[in-house]
């Protein structure tokens, strides 16, 4: 029997879940982490870019060529959840609204302890 | 304006730091991102945040450098393995003006950020900790005032007097870093990757 995916850790959740939008590039992506989490979450450029790494060597993101023409001529490299990485944001993404789903009913319930 | 070139340049020479293949890949655009945030916050915070994330995602990348994932508490432990080396040379050479202030300067750099790597790595974080950053700052000073008011009542006990005055030093050290690190890092989470 396949053993369940452990779930991610919680810069490599936040990163999937914001490109369930679509592909971003990294200052937009972290912008978007920050946006999804009310400003709790800032990551610092070594977070960002390591988790990054992690999650392009793992599979689950890949990199897209430049999708904009910028007359500065700075590249900007954007990325994408892969349809594997898709899934697994969309697991993870399921997993949380059963939780949220589960304590609020029990707390709805009157199992406030 | 100047200022702020200067501490991009010093930023860019620290991502030299990085394993080679990660400096290769994102040097650049870890530059970009750091411009881009200057423009739209503080330039003091964002490179206190940018500073802490080096200090925490350098080692992390070279462990990475050679397995396949990084073990939890390798950088806190890193870290404190570095404050009780400067810990012990501070004790060690504390006769000599020059091997004391290295040693303290080492314990307290590293103790504070072996302090903050160890509450990153826990897995609920709470602020209570760091709260109380003004009670480390003052109690630092308090502790020199009794080592002096001791010395001028006579007490003869220079080694306890020694490590008295090594310890408040090493705590408001920490007490500062944390309160700098706390206003730094202000409603902001840092996350484990």
């Amino acid at each position: 029997m396949p053993s369940k995916p452990r779930p991610l850790p919680a810069a490599s959740l936040h990163i999937a879940l914001a490109l369930l939008d679509g592909e971003l590039h990294g200052y937009a992506l972290m912008r978007r982490v920050s946006e999804l989490s009310d400003g709790a979450v800032k990551m610092g450029a070594g977070t960002l870019y390591g988790t990054l790494n992690r999650l392009v060597d793992d599979g689950l993101i890949a990199e897209t060529t430049d999708r904009v023409t910028r007359t500065d001529s700075e590249r900007r490299r954007y990325y994408e959840l892969t349809p594997d990485g898709r899934a697994i944001a969309l697991d993870e993404l399921s997993r949380l609204q059963t939780l949220v789903r589960r304590v609020s009913g029990r707390l709805a319930g009157g199992a406030t302890a | 304006m100047s200022d702020q070139r200067a501490a991009t340049r010093a930023y860019g020479i620290l991502l030299g730091l990085y394993p080679s293949r990660f400096r290769r890949e994102y040097r650049a655009d870890m530059l970009q991102l750091l411009r881009d945030q200057c423009i739209e916050e503080p330039a003091w915070r964002v490179y206190c945040r940018a500073a802490l994330d080096l200090a925490f995602t350098i080692p992390t990348q070279h462990v990475e450098a050679h397995m396949n994932r990084s073990p939890k508490h390798f950088v806190p432990l890193l870290y404190t393995a570095i404050a009780a080396a400067g810990a012990m040379l501070a004790i060690v050479g504390g006769t000599n003006t020059t091997m004391l202030g290295i040693g303290l300067g080492i314990a307290v750099v590293a103790g504070s950020l072996g302090a903050i790597a160890w509450r990153r790595a826990a897995p609920v974080r709470s602020t209570a900790a760091t709260d109380g950053w003004w009670k480390l700052v003052v109690a630092g000073p308090c502790i020199v005032v009794g080592v002096i008011l001791a010395a001028g009542a006579g007490v003869e006990a220079w080694f306890l007097g020694v490590t008295l005055v090594f310890a408040a030093f090493v705590l408001t050290g920490i007490g500062l870093l944390m309160g700098i690190a706390r206003l730094a890092s202000r409603r902001s989470t840092t996350l484990r990757t």
